[in-house]
């Protein structure tokens, strides 16, 4: 009797183990199984044993039961494991194709470096001022004390539209707006569109934008006018950027400064003993002339003040290494989308 | 533009510095050296290329440039033998006479003769000297008077003394006189230029250029040297308006020496006598219109630390302008400075704080941060709101560009906007520089139509740009600088917005594009990639959604730049905030594009004017919605806005209304399309029945019917 199941479970587990696949797994579990299968039919009644050999053959053929249900539970999880890997494959996603994305739309860089302007500042308690771009010669040159006679005023130097209306010539115009219509103390930037009649080449064109900078207050320093402007440079071009100031000369600004930053092949240079390495010209600024504060009404006693005008073309091409103005009024996608 | 011969420069300065280092202490000083060159000819040495800031005529001259160096490092400045070998028989009395009638113009005229010049080559030095600062030699008796120009900064005229007289006048040139230059060309003069005459006609542009009647010429024996003060912005305008611009006419036009006519006079009239052999007459002609005194500036230290951020002593300042050649005396702590009349820049105690500043050394004031803001810096709301706004047309992948406000009627005309400038208030330039660039645009569309034509040609892809920007109308000739100047004082309280403006400037969104918004879309149909009016109309929804602009209404739109039929436009308040649609065929080939493009601008003033920026929290809803589907079909004529405006009109509790499809052709009579809508019925505080959202449905067939002749599609 004992033989017998184990013949029995011999047989069944064969029968399950030689199903190839899951159809033929169904096909052996109704052989071993089913109302006439090996296991049904196969395992003794306890009826028909003897009494004495009852607890022997009775854990024996609930062993064989219990090892044939787990082979048929092992050949079918391996089956089914075999199934899907043989699906997945099919469908295996590909990780080196190309993704799908929306085309992501693009800053111009001359919005970063507006941006970086406006960060930098309203940092520092700068609010952003705008004024008009047809301007009258009163705001763009008369309040910043630039004389009836001076060149920048002549009609080669500035497009005019009629009598005393200009396109401004520099932001600074917006000085004089700001400072009319607010009592110190003052902290503006204006960033914005300037022109000058110049023929359009590499580096010079009737369109380009500036940013403007005034601060007004009690015992502003031409101290601190550099270190705002060191503290910018860092900011823009990062730490260790070096810059100097020299002498210069604004009509509205007394002491009239440049800044230059020391620049090498490979754009902005941290090293100050770089043979390669030259000086270029960034900005324009200076200490507000006791004269301009007076024109508008401010207590040039009580308030100092600086300001500096900055060329936004001029700091993009140095930051980003630009060589030609003209493609940043171009719009030609291959350039704006390198930013 | 100054050259300093390095060689010359050292007869005034002994400096142990070489080229380099000499660059760099200039420029530090505030005049740029820009190269240093290898001087041309015998002279030898190096030639420092300056760019001088129109303030610093003083520094037009090899001693000005000296007196710099001198300052700075302390070492002598040795001037130059000035003394004149005067004939003891010649007197110049009654000899010349000058009579100033144009006293604005010409504040001093002085004068010396040299009798019995032998007209030939200069010297070689002299030549050697005048090369290395860019001036071709010419003759003795022109040479000298450069020679003393470049050395001391006096411009000077030699007129042949036989053929000009004895009489010399100085007034302004009549209209339309006559005066033939030395150049051999008859110039036509006004008023505003300043003529020197022989007592009655005119024998030199003043400042400018002599002329042709009194020139030296290598038969003049006899020479009357000019060395005269005249008006910087008189000869500035003279120069340029004739095309004249010269060393002479540069330095007048950055204000000479008015106190070193007579030295350079003298000058000229030694070396004169020394290389060609002249004879030099007892005596100066100086006629002076007023007296030339030094000013006296005082300068408060205090004042002066404070301005720069320096703790310097009253020593240390007076050191500064000492060695600029000042006289400084210190009385009760403040410095009374005699400022030379070499340097008629400096008229302020603030002129005097940037020389200290300057013989400091900008370098070497300390950097430092300003007081504390009392306020933070901020953005205008405005500003805001157009960052807001060009952030959602990225997301919307459209690439940022900016074009030029500057463009011509004939490109505005391109795209169809062919409106008279002045009839819309455009912005015409007086004097453009070129015909592309005569006018300010009063639309953005004919700047996107070019960028797309632009990267059509250069790449052909994806063109999907916007720009943020400003167009330009309604020019108001009132606005004068007289509106400005009555408008602008700070006691009368005006606001940044009410001071005036010559004209419209309104903040502007315009954008274009034709193309995929995606890239790499292998596995999406390619009807499904491109762009269309719909997407672009989307953006324009979501601008307005997202400025929660309430009562924005659609029409169709008669924008010549667009396809008839093919267009929109957006309204609030009747008022057109935003145009939008397919390019006309027309209008394409024009800008050679062979692809639909669609446009679209917007007004951002009025959009920002109307928005409301603010958010604050709404609950979430608690209770489950009963959402609904509606099929309503209409004839062609009837807008969906129509349609949609009768569901809402009678829905009850509807939480949101969406569009799902629109469909015309079988099934459907001609002329009419079915609109579906799925529908999201919703309270606050329970759960809606089905009776009630049933009722709500059955009042939205009738009504759609009866205000839109609607019918429930079966």
């Amino acid at each position: 009797m004992e033989e017998d199941l184990r013949r029995l479970e011999a047989e069944a587990t064969a029968l399950l183990e030689a199903a190839a696949d899951l159809r033929a797994l169904e096909e052996a579990r109704v052989k071993v199984f089913g109302k006439q299968g090996l296991v049904t039919v196969g395992l003794p009644q306890m009826k028909d044993v003897p009494a004495q050999l009852r607890p022997v053959i009775g854990k024996l053929a609930n062993q064989v039961k219990q090892s044939v249900q787990g082979c048929f539970d092992a050949r079918l999880a391996a089956l089914e494991a075999a199934g899907k890997a043989a699906a997945g494959a099919a469908r295996r996603f590909d990780p080196t194709l190309p993704g799908r994305l929306a085309l992501p739309g693009r800053k111009h860089p001359l919005t970063l470096i507006w941006e970086d302007l406006v960060d930098i500042f309203t940092g520092f308690g700068f609010s952003v001022a705008e004024g008009p771009e047809v301007e009258l010669s009163y705001y763009n040159f008369t309040a910043l004390a630039i004389p009836e006679d001076h060149p920048a005023r002549d009609g080669r130097d500035s497009f005019y539209i009629q009598g005393t209306t200009v396109l401004r010539t520099e932001t600074s115009a917006v000085q004089i707006r700001t400072m009319e219509t607010q009592e110190p103390p003052v902290r503006i930037i204006a960033p914005g569109r300037v022109y000058r009649r110049d023929a359009v080449d590499a580096t010079h064109c009737h369109t380009f934008h500036q940013c403007e900078g005034l601060l007004v207050d009690r015992d502003v320093s031409f101290g601190d006018l550099k270190g705002i402007l060191y503290a910018t440079a860092q900011e823009l071009y990062g730490e260790g950027a070096i810059v100097r100031f020299t002498p210069d000369y604004f009509p509205f600004t007394e002491p009239s400064a440049q800044m230059a930053i020391w620049y090498g092949r490979e754009g902005i240079c941290r090293d100050p003993n770089d043979p390669d390495a030259r000086w270029l010209e960034v900005l324009g600024c200076g200490m507000v002339d006791p004269q301009v504060l007076a024109n508008v009404g401010y207590d040039s006693e009580t308030y100092t003040g600086f300001a500096f005008g900055v060329g936004m073309e001029r700091l993009a091409m140095l930051k980003y290494g630009v060589d030609d103005i003209r493609l940043f009024f171009e719009g030609d996608l291959r350039f704006t989308g390198q930013f | 533009m100054m050259r300093i011969p390095m060689a010359w420069l050292s007869e005034y300065v002994r400096t142990e510095l070489d080229a380099d280092q000499l660059a760099e202490m200039l420029t530090d000083l505030g005049i740029e050296i820009e190269e240093i060159e290898d001087a041309p000819g015998g002279l030898g040495g190096k030639v420092l290329v300056a760019e001088v800031t129109p303030n610093r005529g003083d520094c037009l001259s090899i001693l000005g440039m000296a007196r710099e160096v001198a300052a700075r490092t302390g070492a002598e400045l040795v001037m130059p033998d000035l003394t004149v070998p005067e004939s003891a028989d010649e007197r110049i009395d009654g000899r010349v006479r000058v009579g100033i009638e144009a006293e604005d113009l010409c504040a001093r005229y002085s004068a010396r003769l040299v009798l019995g010049v032998t007209p030939g080559p200069s010297p070689q030095w002299m030549q050697d000297k005048l090369l290395a600062c860019g001036q071709r030699p010419i003759d003795i008796l022109v040479d000298v008077t450069n020679y003393v120009m470049f050395e001391l900064g006096q411009p000077l005229h030699a007129f042949d003394y036989d053929l000009l007289g004895p009489n010399i006048g100085v007034r302004r040139a009549r209209e339309g006189e006559i005066l033939s230059t030395l150049d051999g060309v008859d110039r036509k003069l006004t008023p505003g230029n300043l003529l020197i005459t022989d007592g009655a006609n005119g024998v030199a542009l003043a400042g400018v250029m002599g002329g042709a009647s009194t020139a030296v010429s290598s038969t003049t024996r006899n020479v009357l040297i000019e060395a005269a003060h005249f008006t910087a912005p008189n000869i500035r305008r003279t120069a340029r308006n004739l095309g004249l611009e010269s060393e002479s006419s540069y330095r007048f036009a950055r204000v000479v020496d008015p106190g070193g006519t007579i030295r350079a006079a003298d000058r000229c009239a030694q070396l004169l006598a020394q290389c060609a052999g002249g004879t030099v007459v007892t005596g100066v002609v100086d006629a002076l219109v007023r007296p030339i005194e030094p000013a006296t500036i005082t300068l408060r230290p205090a004042r002066c630390n404070t301005f720069l951020g320096l703790a310097l002593t009253c020593d240390e300042m007076a050191g500064y302008l000492r060695a600029l050649g000042m006289e400084v005396t210190i009385i009760d702590g403040l410095l009374a400075v005699e400022v030379p009349t070499y340097r008629p820049d400096v008229t302020r105690e603030v002129d005097l704080i940037e020389e200290v500043a300057r013989l400091h050394g900008y370098n070497n004031v300390p950097m430092t941060l300003p007081p504390a803001a009392q306020r933070t810096g901020r953005l205008s709301r405005a500003q805001k709101a157009e960052r807001r706004i060009r952030d959602l047309c990225l997301a919307a992948g459209l690439n940022e560009v900016w074009t030029f406000s500057l463009t011509s009627p004939q490109a505005m005309a391109r795209a169809g906007y062919n409106q008279d400038p002045a009839a819309i208030g455009a912005v015409t330039l007086e004097n453009a520089l070129s015909t592309d660039f005569s006018v300010m645009r009063w639309s953005m569309l004919p700047s996107m139509l070019e960028v797309v034509g632009r990267n059509m040609t250069a790449h052909g892809g994806e063109v999907r740009i916007f720009e943020v920007g400003r167009t330009y109308a309604g020019l108001d000739p009132r606005v004068t600088d007289q509106t400005a100047a009555e408008a602008g004082r700070i006691a009368t309280g005006h606001t940044a917005a009410s001071l005036p403006v010559p004209c419209t400037e309104e903040r502007t969104l315009a954008g274009a594009v034709t193309g995929r918004l995606y890239s790499s879309a292998w596995n999406m149909p390619a009807e499904q990639l491109g762009a269309d009016i719909t997407e672009v109309k989307g953006l324009l929804d979501l601008l307005c959604g997202e400025l929660r602009l309430a009562g924005v209404t659609a029409e169709p739109c008669d924008d010549p730049v667009f396809e008839p039929g093919r267009s929109g436009q957006l309204k609030l308040a009747g008022e057109t905030i935003a145009v939008f649609g397919e390019v006309a065929d027309g209008i394409l080939d024009a800008y050679d594009i062979r692809r639909p493009v669609v446009l679209f601008e917007a007004n951002l003033g009025r959009m920002i004017a109307a928005s409301d920026l603010s958010r604050a929290y709404r609950p979430l809803p608690r209770y489950p919605a009963a959402l609904r589907d509606i099929a309503l079909v209409v004839p062609d004529e009837v807008p969906q806005a129509a349609v949609e405006a009768a569901i809402r009109e009678v829905a009850d509790n509807l939480a949101e209304l969406k569009l799902f499809d629109v469909y015309r052709g079988k099934g459907l009579p001609e002329g009419q399309r079915s609109l579906a809508y799925g529908l999201t019925f919703r309270l606050p505080d329970r759960t809606l029945t089905d009776v009630e959202v049933d009722a709500a449905m059955a009042r939205i067939v009738e009504h759609a019917q009866t205000a839109c002749s609607a019918v429930l599609r079966a």
